[in-house]
Order: structure tokens, then sequence, then C-alpha cells
């Protein structure tokens, strides 16, 4: 049995299908790369499947119980844990406040006390490297700072499924390399990964399968190598420029 | 047109940029590329007037424009197109177009204008009743650059073109902005993404913990070792 298991899933926005008849397997231990042009349903398909938003259609099951229905705050605590493309800290708090929410709210419990919280987020604001970071307001972050500290809450929920959403806009090479090796240690710590992401560079490297979204469809999925030389993808997502240095 | 000399800025006690010079020529398509932190936001906010230089000039057409306020500053011609695209998600597109042309007296030729965005990025027809926050990322990116051509600058300037785009959205922009540039306007775009930036310019300056390292033509550029190694992950 797989650990996530989505069938026929739909969200009608009106008359616009968002999301249209998607069903995918996320099997325990694994790094699902999720692709698709701006618009074409990713971030709708992470609102469905972590209670986000309801849908229209079809049904999500985690362990093999249905989650379709249950509000996000209980989906989060069994295990399903998630980013924001748009980042949202709590602008007020410092930044290992920030972490030690998730670890207070958590998956499998939550942190017991303050102190167990605190202890939580700081081994989780080490693992991130934002240690450094830790007493300061978290308005004062960069935006990859932000970004990580926004990994490091849904962290410290301690999930076993984790969804992110766009964690690397706007890093650069270097930054996207420490960020993949990062995601890595992620899945060896045994956290099943979603990845959305638009740097290619990145979901070829950590993806052990791609999938494509096309106007909320499935276009196709399987290993990077053979998802990013379709011609279909290509001509949905990747682009002309994409397919030249590919060829070059 | 836009001349940059010997600039310096920063926050309070926390210099940034150290004797920026850089040179956009009337016509030329220009980018400033480099890392989180290397400074070019603060760049642009010294040149839009939000951040007050320490030293040094920004001229325009040879007009010192040095310390004014942002408002003159767009009035002298200066557009930005801002990173995260920052449109008034709750007004239509065309509403959002319509701001971009607020300062503007030739109010008959404003619809012309408006169609000519159309002519050049078709959805936003399509969409021009739609509210402009409920679109696709690249489709407000469409937006945030029709609505900053809408002032008809003598510079447009474009920060993080690339932000959160799938690539085929930016193969439609890029040849978007070529059009655009090869029908007169000058651009200035500052991006991290450098295969992108590169594809876009001709002249590039490369710019690292607050100081210009590198600049010449793109050409030249993509075959530097360090913008391989740094830049292009090569």
């Amino acid at each position: 049995m797989a650990l996530v298991e989505a069938r026929g899933v739909t969200k009608r926005f009106g008359g616009l299908a968002a999301v249209s008849e998607v069903s995918f397997d996320l099997q325990d231990g694994e790094i699902l790369g999720l692709i698709g042009p701006n618009g074409s349903g990713k971030t709708t398909l992470v609102n469905v499947v972590t209670g986000a938003l309801p849908y229209t259609a079809g049904e999500v099951r985690f362990r093999g119980d249905s989650i379709r229905g249950r509000p996000p705050y209980e989906i989060g605590r069994m295990g399903v844990s998630r980013t924001f493309q748009i980042v949202k800290p709590f602008r007020n708090l410092t930044v290992i406040q920030n972490v030690m929410v998730g670890a207070l709210f958590g998956a499998r419990g939550g942190a017991a006390t303050l102190s167990e919280a605190r202890r939580r987020a700081e081994e989780v604001l080490d693992f991130v490297s934002l240690s450094h970071r830790a007493e300061m307001a978290a308005d004062g972050l960069n935006v990859p700072e932000r970004k990580r500290m926004e990994l490091a809450r849904a962290l410290a929920m301690r999930p076993t499924v984790l969804l992110l959403d766009e964690v690397m806009a706007g890093l650069n090479p270097a930054e996207i390399d420490a960020a993949v090796a990062l995601i890595k240690r992620i899945r060896d710590r045994g956290t099943t990964l979603i990845v959305i992401e638009h740097v290619m560079k990145a979901i070829r490297d950590l993806s052990d399968r791609i999938m494509v979204l096309f106007h909320g469809e499935k276009l196709t999925e399987g290993p990077p190598a053979e998802v990013l030389s379709n011609p279909d993808v290509v001509s949905a997502y990747l682009g002309r420029r994409y397919a030249e240095r590919a060829g070059a | 047109m836009l001349e940059i000399e010997q600039l310096s800025a920063g926050y309070g006690e926390v210099q940034i940029l150290r004797h920026v010079s850089l040179r956009v020529e009337a016509g030329e398509m220009v980018t400033l590329v480099g890392s989180n932190g290397a400074g070019k936001s603060t760049l642009l906010n010294a040149i839009c007037g939000i951040v007050r230089p320490t030293a040094g000039r920004v001229r325009l057409d040879g007009t010192d424009i040095t310390g004014w306020s942002s408002e003159a500053i767009v009035a002298e011609g200066i557009t930005q197109v801002p990173e995260g695209r920052r449109l008034f998600p709750q007004m239509t597109v065309r509403e959002n177009l319509l701001m971009g042309a607020y300062r503007r007296r030739d109010h008959h030729s404003i619809e012309r204008d408006i169609a000519a965005m159309y002519e050049l990025f078709p959805i936003l027809k399509d969409r021009q009743r739609q509210r402009a926050g409920s679109m696709s990322g690249g489709e407000q990116q469409m937006c945030a650059i029709g609505r900053g051509l809408m002032a008809r600058p003598r510079i447009l300037i474009l920060d993080e073109l690339s932000l959160g785009l799938a690539p085929i959205m930016l193969d439609v922009l890029v040849d978007a902005l070529q059009r655009v540039h090869a029908e007169g306007t000058t651009v200035f775009v500052v991006e991290q993404d450098v295969a992108t930036a590169f594809d876009l310019a001709t002249t590039g300056y490369v710019l690292e913990n607050g100081r210009v390292v590198l600049s010449g033509p793109t050409a030249d550029l993509r075959s530097s070792p360090h913008v391989k190694k740094a830049y292009l992950g090569l």
C-alpha cells in the first residue's frame, strides 16, 4: 500500500476545473517532483491533499484511511505537513518562536512543554543552518532565509509526508545545490516528499519520479530522464530555450 | 541614458553598495545579475529614490536625479516592474494597466496603448475584466510589464522577471521583452536567473558584495570561468 493514494481528485472553481481526475501514489520514502506551467493546478492539488481546500470529487487516502473532508489541522497532526509558496511567518515572533509553533502543534502529539518545543526548534534550526538567526524577528530575514524558516517550522512538526511548494525560487545555483542536499537529508531521516519546483536542475537531481500537470490534468509521470525528454512535456512546460540548452 | 557613477548606499550603519558604476545607453537592453544579498535591490531602491545614496550620482539623460523623490523620478521617466509583480490584486487587468498610465496627460492615446498591450500579451485581452489577483504567476508578470509600459517610460526596469515562473512562460516573456526592446524601449533587467538574463541582454554587469566585479558583453560574460561556475552551475 502506498503511503498516500489519490484517486480521481477533481477541484472545480465555478466552471473551471483547476484539478481534474488526478490519481497518483506516493510511496514511503520517495521524492515525487511535481511540475507544470503556472496555473496548471499544482498548488491547488497540494491544497486539496492537505485539507486546505474542499474538493469536488475523488479521494485522498493516507496510510489507507480516507482524509477527504478532514480539516487541515487534523491532517497536519496525522503527519502531513507543507510549506507555502508565499511565505507566511508570524511576523512579530522571533525565528525560533515561529519554529516552536510547529513543534508545539506538531504531528504525533507535538511537544508537551515549552522547553521541549524550544529544544526541538533549536535542533531543526541547526539542521537547516539557520541557528545564527534564531533570536531575530522573522521580519528581518531575507527571502531565502524565510523559506528555510518555513521549512524548519514544517519539519518541527515531525511530518511523515512533507509537501514543498517552491522553496527554491530566488536561490542562486550554489544555494540550490545546498537546498537539494538538505531535502535529500530530510528524506534520509524518514520523511516522504512531494516537491513543486520550477528549477529544473533541482527537480532532476531530487526526484525519484516526476509527475506533470497540464491544465489541471496529469500529463505524464515517470523517471526524471524519461519525463524531461518527453516531447509533450517540452512543448507544454519546458519550452524552446530549455530544449536548446539540453541539446547543446 | 541611465548613468550610475560611484554609487554607495546602505541602511543605517550597514553599507551595502560600494562605488557602483554602470551605464545603460538609449535603446540598449542591459542586465545586472547577482545573488541574494549582493545589493541588487538596494541599487534599484537607490535609482528609484527609495534609498538615499551616501555617495555617488545617478543621472538620467544627463539630469542629476540623485536624492530626488520617487515620484519625481517616475515623472522623469523611470518605471519599475517590481519583484513579485505587486499588482493591485482586487482590480481588473484593465484597471491595473490604466493605473500604469495615471500620470499621463495624453488621454486620447491611452486606449491605443492598452490595445497595444493586448496585442503584445493576447491573454491579457481575454482576461481584461478578471481580477488580477486571480491569475497565474506568468499572467500576472505580463500584466505587471504591461502596467510598466503604460507609463511610456524612457527606461523600463525589471526586478526578478523569472521569479516563480515555468520555463515555457519565461520563453514567452523573453520574446515579448525582445519585441518591446526592438520597438525602441530602453530596458534594464535585474535578474538572478543568469541564463535568462544573458539570453535577453547584450550588456551585463555582475554584482557581488555590493561591488561590480565583472561587466561587458553578455556573450563574453557567458564564457567567463567565474560566471560559469558561480552563476550558470556548469
